[in-house]
């Protein structure tokens, strides 16, 4: 894949993580199932994954926040050393990385939206 | 730019110059001082061939036009990537003046350095115009003309003398030499912006690669050591600009 491709995606996700993650502090508080004070509570934490706009929410900045850190963890290891076998190496290992993240993730989202 | 009246400056300058042959096994790095006379509008060329002439023969450094034009005489003066032939001793205000090999360079022999790779990362970036008629002029009827807005998109980067002191001061460069450098982006950009140019298709996979122009971090260093003011940092986001216009659809 062209790097401007990656790059052109980037620029997408970091709209994408301003916006979500904007969402998410404020569904912490005056948007969400409670107020400030019982933000961090398990129940309420619980709840918010619960509801489906919330889980929504949750998927895409997971995936955003998945994409950019693992992107710029990518390009930071580039400047590391040089070289084709290099480049194969460090973007193998990001995508293997990035599928164990949102594996995670999508389980924990899947598993409390579910109330397994 | 400091630079110290005549009386100011001492008699004699202290040069130190970095002295290694890496073909000999034994011959380890070292610093080698030199005592030079100054006189008025000496600069670290002249004094280097000073050494040469009067003491050591064996003193290694590259050098052709002396007027700032080749871009043969790079090296470290006192740390930073300059032209010997542009850097006058008494603009440096410095005792003792410190000269090394470029950075980011294989050394040949003392503060001669190896530019293979410099320009074969030159000429992956295809720095000439190339035109779809592949040469065939019998159907031209009239010149490529160009207006004077046209030209002055690329006018700065076409006076790059080609001297390797940006690929020398970039950090990123220093990490591998895979990626392309300052100097062949900026000419990558050149051509690229200029309107008489059609190989676009020629340059994109080289220049949208891992170690393309996305690789820059926009230091900037390069263009605080260009000795002709051009500004390779510009050229190589304006080249990012482009790419990104062209994987849009845009021109």
């Amino acid at each position: 894949m062209k790097e401007s491709t990656l790059q052109l995606v980037n620029y997408l996700v970091i709209i994408a993580l301003l916006v979500t993650l904007a969402l998410h502090l404020a569904m912490q508080g005056f948007l969400g199932v409670s107020g400030y004070e019982n933000a961090l509570e398990y129940n309420t934490a619980l709840a918010r994954y619960r509801e489906p706009l919330s889980a929504s929410l949750l998927t895409v900045l997971l995936v955003a926040a998945t994409y950019h850190g693992l992107f710029g963890l990518r390009n930071i290891l580039l400047e590391v050393r040089s070289g084709p076998r290099w480049n194969a190496l460090v973007t193998g290992c990001v995508l293997v990385l990035a599928i164990a993240m949102l594996g995670w993730g999508f389980r924990t989202i899947v598993v409390a939206f579910g109330g397994f | 730019m400091q630079i110290q009246t005549e009386a100011a400056v001492p008699k004699t300058i202290r040069l130190r110059v970095y002295r290694h042959n890496p073909n000999l096994p034994a011959d380890e790095p070292r610093m080698v001082t030199y005592a030079v006379p100054y006189k008025k509008g000496l600069t670290v060329l002249d004094a280097l061939l000073w050494a040469k002439e009067h003491i050591d023969p064996g003193l290694a450094f590259r050098y052709s036009c002396r007027m700032g034009i080749c871009g043969s005489c790079g090296m470290l003066v006192n740390g930073k990537p300059s032209l010997g032939c542009e850097t006058q001793v008494a603009e440096l205000g410095t005792e003792v003046v410190e000269v090394a090999p470029l950075t980011n360079y294989p050394v040949v022999r003392d503060v001669a350095t190896d530019f293979t790779d410099f320009f074969s990362h030159h000429n992956r970036v295809k720095p000439y115009l190339i035109r779809k008629d592949n040469g065939d002029f019998t159907h031209v009827e009239k010149e490529l003309l160009q207006t004077e807005e046209q030209m002055l998109e690329y006018y700065q980067f076409a006076m790059c003398i080609m001297c390797g002191l940006c690929d020398s001061a970039c950090p990123i460069v220093g990490m591998g030499r895979a990626y392309l450098g300052p100097q062949d982006l900026a000419q990558a950009y050149r051509f690229t912006a200029d309107t008489r140019d059609q190989g676009w298709s020629d340059r994109a996979d080289v220049v949208d690669s891992p170690h393309g122009c996305f690789r820059c971090e926009l230091a900037g260093s390069c263009s605080a050591v260009c000795p002709k003011g051009v500004d390779p940092a510009l050229g190589i986001q304006l080249l990012k600009r482009v790419v990104m216009r062209r994987r849009l659809g845009g021109k």
